[in-house]
């Protein structure tokens, strides 16, 4: 209401012309490496590699090519060199292990070394029990319970979900697929009153005791409509629990505190957090633990 | 006037100054002896003692805006001594310069602006406000442009011991910070401290605003009163026996009340919405004897803003009701009861009983209702949020003047506060009501105090003073040991070197997001875990009246630590969270130097300041660690005030003011963000890059005519007279040939036109 007051009072003095393009003394400085890669035992090391954009600049930021980007372990040994595909994305064979650390180093000309460190965490989230109900009656809107056995000790996770479907007809196979939007009245989502994708958060309200969270979100199927009998479709809805490292966790914090007060000419802007030494961007481990969910038949 | 006997002893002279036509009391009137070359002042009463002991006295009694009076006199005895000074005619000769001279005082780091400058100077709107004037001062920067927060020396607006008649004020600002909440006919004086502060002020880090009401006329009714764009006033005072007076003075909007046949007609009659504030304030003096008197001062000021939409419609049988009411409400209630009594022609006290309270509410409720037939469905909800502080609190005040060389002040408070922190309610005909929020919290504030201010030699005088505050929360008891000592030492050429240093302890803190002032800003004790604000200040300066200017010239450094701010991110106080959880804790340092050159009397009156200030915050965990400029660090800040009266009934007057941009937080590159596909701005430090410079410049003029019943006055004015651009933020906006830095403004050129009206 009040911002609100201030930004009627500002439309109405702009009836008089109240924005002005002025310069202001903002470096053109050096384009920054920006190194981004999430890693996990379940899947191989990869990492995008682009250079950062002068904010006053049109267009994307451009990948970066030509660069060597090598992975090591905590005693400095090299565990893998990635291979440049395309669009600045370096890709490997080799997958992370769960409770260590390992450094990324990017070389690129032109650019100081970027290096990072981050820890897979020990152990998957311990998830006890899972629970899909249908609210209201209706298959598209579904509560999913999850009971967390949570450890002593400062954890962080992140919940996902999927929802994918196949359309069979006798002439065609139809895919579909979406991110789950989740909602929550759990304390621990305070701050995400309007629901998002991926529900990060940490064990503050929750340290070292089991916890039910529970999530509201629309599954909206695709299916056969009914006149078609030779259709058949089959869904499927996955939930997503990952152990996030706390690098993971502070880039996520701070990009969604960026972007809640990206709007807001009254609130001050908030950096991003990263762990890229000479460079931007996040170098962070996770795991991650999947479950297909019963999903309500249509009633 | 007065023949007695010459002895070896002492004489006092006491008694009170004040308006010979209103019987207003005068504080801060001189009383200068020629003969001895020392004098005394009228304290916030108007009451003053002075004690000689020569037998004769050649007394010299001067008020700014008023005639002089010489008064010599033989002395037997004590003498009990009522001076009545009339109002000079503005331009007439035997108008005398000023009040005490400000190489005489003691103080450094005060300015007292005269009420009636203070109503003459161009507002915004023609609102007089006395907090603008204040941010015209040197060493005082204005937050965001329009609003009435004071910024002193490096300070926040939360840092400001705003009183008055010795009340505290929690949020001294209606209209989201536009307009201070101090109605000026009602002000008799108004005093800023910003340094050397003496022992008797405690509580605030950063300055003291200390502002009386006017008691009310003695010799007859008067009134007063003013329509402007923006409110009216109406001001009555007067007698109500040979003993007692009373003031009564009313200030409204009246936007809403003209708007509202608009937004019913647009709507069809179901909408009703408005915004309005009103203040009022009340104070009945009585005297019981020259010895004792009794005050009675009150304050009232609310704000509104409010929306209620009602609709219905019928659909296939069944009729569709539904009301939205919302409400936004905060306001400051404030009480005092004093009593003075003269023990003796140099003793005089005050004791004081006082309350204060800031509420803020904001709540919302809805009806849905579906009749069908006989049946009706119906939906209730409403939620609110309340939030507030409140005090009780007993003051002792002793003043005793034992000779010319020696001004004691003594004394003690104890105030109770009760904080309400912020409590969520939810009620439905449906679910069950819930709340949440910080449970209430009270604690109790003490301090003692002492000073003297010492005449040590014929150019060397001090002030000096202690101040012991102690405050218990909870389990947790804070105190604090405030030393503080000004200097005056008096260097040929009468050029005054002043210095004062002064430590002072906040026991509360403002929880604001914004800085702009607004009420939902939260007042939040000292806790065990919170620590108190506390500051050290130093100050060295020259002082000088020459031709009737007076002339000042300062430096300063302070220290501010326990500065507490939300944690990166946390742009508002959850409910469920812990405030204390929120908030980071860190430390400011402020440093700079201010010219102040200042003319209260003659056909041109008025004042230059200037501003040369460095200003820094530091906290652990924003910004890196790394410390950063506060956002209203100003590197130069010019204040230029003038007032013509080239005819009685005739007045021009000009502010112009400059300031280096606010410092900001800018992004300097982007990218993109892992995993999201959306894109991350960079920003390298808080407050790093600078808006560009804000001037503006206003002007007034007024013409005053006599008529039968009294006298009226026709003022127009212009804010922001050239209609600069001023920032007030920037954003990143693709214009023309790219991206470009573009910045928003607030006020255009902005006429006024007011009537105001004295009978």
């Amino acid at each position: 209401m009040i911002r609100n007051t201030l930004v009627v009072l500002i439309a109405a003095t702009c009836l008089l012309g109240c924005d002005t393009v002025v310069e202001l003394d903002v470096p053109r400085d050096d384009s920054q490496l920006v190194v981004n890669s999430f890693f996990t035992p379940d899947s191989t090391f990869g990492v995008s590699l682009y250079k950062s954009t002068f904010v006053l600049d049109e267009g994307r930021s451009k990948p970066i090519t030509g660069a060597t980007a090598k992975v090591f372990d905590s005693n400095g040994n090299e565990v893998v060199e990635l291979t440049e595909q395309e669009n600045g994305v370096y890709t490997s064979g080799v997958s992370a292990e769960p409770g260590k650390t390992y450094e990324i180093k990017v070389s690129k000309s032109g650019y100081e070394t970027a290096t990072a460190l981050s820890t897979v965490p020990v152990d998957t989230a311990q998830v006890i029990k899972l629970e899909t109900t249908s609210s209201s009656g209706s298959s598209s809107s579904a509560t999913i319970s999850l009971w967390i056995d949570d450890p002593e000790g400062v954890d962080y996770y992140e919940v996902t979900g999927q929802s994918k479907t196949v359309i069979y007809t006798p002439n065609d196979t139809l895919y579909f697929g979406k991110k789950l939007y989740l909602n929550s009245n759990n304390a621990t989502f305070e701050d995400f009153e309007s629901g998002r994708y991926d529900m990060f958060f940490d064990d503050k309200l929750f340290d070292g005791t089991r916890q039910k969270l529970t999530f509201r979100t629309n599954l909206l199927k695709a299916q056969c409509t009914n006149d078609n009998a030779e259709c058949r479709d089959e869904h499927e809805v996955t939930l997503f629990v990952r152990k996030i490292s706390k690098e993971y966790y502070r880039y996520k914090q701070s990009m969604y505190q960026q972007n809640e007060v990206g709007g807001d000419p009254f609130a001050e802007p908030v950096p991003v957090y990263d762990n890229i030494e000479n460079g931007l961007g996040i170098f962070a481990g996770f795991r991650v633990n999947e479950y297909e969910l019963d999903v309500p038949e249509d009633q | 006037m007065l023949v007695g006997s010459a002895s070896a002893q002492n004489y006092t002279l006491s008694g009170y100054v004040k308006d010979e036509a209103t019987g207003e009391v005068l504080i801060g009137a001189n009383i200068y002896n020629v003969d001895a070359e020392n004098g005394t002042s009228t304290n916030n009463y108007g009451f003053f003692s002075y004690t000689t002991s020569k037998d004769s006295v050649d007394l010299l009694v001067t008020y700014v805006g008023y005639q002089s009076e010489h008064i010599r006199m033989k002395l037997d005895e004590d003498v009990e001594l009522n001076i009545e000074l009339t109002a000079g005619e503005e331009l007439g000769e035997v108008v005398v310069t000023g009040e005490q001279p400000i190489e005489e005082e003691t103080q450094m780091s005060s300015v007292t602006v005269p009420i009636e400058q203070i109503k003459s100077m161009p507002q915004i709107l023609g609102e007089v406000d006395v907090m603008k004037a204040l941010q015209m001062v040197p060493g005082v920067q204005s937050g965001t442009e329009g609003t009435s927060g004071l910024y002193v020396r490096g300070g926040g607006p939360s840092q400001n011991l705003i009183l008055l008649d010795g009340v505290p004020i929690y949020n001294a600002s209606h209209l989201f910070g536009f307009v201070s909440v101090f109605n000026a006919n009602a002000i008799n004086n108004v005093d800023l401290i910003k340094g050397g502060f003496p022992a008797r002020y405690g509580g605030r880090l950063s300055s003291v605003v200390d502002i009386t009401m006017k008691e009310g006329n003695r010799e007859e009714l008067q009134g007063s009163g003013s329509i402007g764009l923006l409110s009216s006033k109406l001001t009555l005072d007067g007698p109500l026996s040979d003993n007692t007076t009373f003031l009564v003075s009313g200030r409204r909007t009246y936007i809403d009340l003209l708007a509202r046949p608009l937004i019913k007609s647009q709507s069809e009659g179901g909408t009703v919405a408005g915004y309005y504030f009103y203040d009022f304030n009340a104070k009945i003096n009585h005297r019981f004897s020259n010895s004792d008197r009794l005050y009675f001062s009150s304050y009232l000021g609310q704000d509104k803003a409010y929306s209620e939409e009602e609709s219905s419609y019928t659909e296939q049988g069944t009729e569709f009701y539904n009301k939205d009411e919302f409400g936004l409400e905060w306001g400051n209630i404030i009480t005092s009861l004093r009593w003075n009594h003269i023990y003796n022609p140099q003793l005089f006290s005050n004791i004081t009983f006082t309350y204060s309270r800031y509420n803020f509410d904001v709540y919302n409720a809805t009806i849905d209702e579906e009749r069908t037939g006989g049946s009706t469905d119906r939906f209730s909800s409403k939620n609110r949020y309340l939030s507030g502080i409140n005090d009780v609190a007993a003051k002792v005040d002793f003043d005793f003047l034992p000779s010319p060389s020696h001004s004691i002040k003594f004394g003690g408070s104890a105030t109770r506060h009760r904080f309400n922190p912020g409590v969520y309610a939810y009620s439905s005909n449906t679910e069950t009501d819930s709340t949440l929020g910080k449970q209430r919290t009270a604690s109790t504030e003490l301090f003692v105090y002492a000073e003297d201010k010492m005449e040590l030699t014929d150019r060397m005088k001090v002030n000096a003073g202690l101040h012991l505050s102690g405050y218990s929360v909870n389990d947790e008891f804070y105190y604090s040991f405030e030393p503080r000592v000004s200097f005056n030492y008096m260097l040929p050429s009468d050029i005054a070197l002043k210095g004062s240093y002064a430590r002072m302890t906040q026991y509360i803190h403002l929880l604001t997001n914004t800085g702009i002032g607004l009420p939902t800003d939260l007042w939040v004790p000292a806790t065990d875990r919170v620590q108190p604000q506390r500051a050290h200040q130093v100050a060295l300066g020259l002082a000088k009246t020459y031709k009737g200017f007076e002339i000042s010239l300062e430096g300063y450094y302070k220290t501010m630590d326990n500065l507490i701010t939300y944690d990166e991110g946390a742009t508002y106080l959850s409910f469920q969270g812990d405030w204390q959880d929120q908030v980071v804790s860190g430390q400011g340092t402020s440093y700079g130097t201010e010219l102040f050159i200042q003319k209260k009397l003659g056909k041109w009156s008025g004042w230059l300041g200037y501003t040369l200030s460095w200003n820094t915050r530091q906290f652990d965990e924003v910004n890196f660690g790394e410390p950063f400029p506060f956002k209203y660090d100003r590197r130069h800040d010019i204040n230029l005030v003038l007032n013509y009266t080239p005819h009685e009934g005739l007045q021009y007057s000009a502010n112009w003011v400059y300031g280096t941009g606010n410092a900001v937080t800018l992004p300097t590159g982007r990218y993109p963000a892992a995993g999201t596909g959306g894109t991350i701005k960079d920003y390298e430090g808080r407050n790093g890059f600078r808006m560009p410079a804000y001037h503006r410049l206003d002007l007034n003029v007024s013409w005053t005519k006599e008529k039968s019943w009294g006298q009226r006055t026709w003022t127009l004015g212009v804010y922001n007279g050239y209609s600069h651009k001023n920032p007030f933020f920037i954003d990143i906006e693709s214009r023309g040939e790219g991206r470009q830095f573009v910045q928003y403004s607030l006020f255009p050129i902005i006429p006024s036109v007011t009537y105001s009206l004295q009978f």
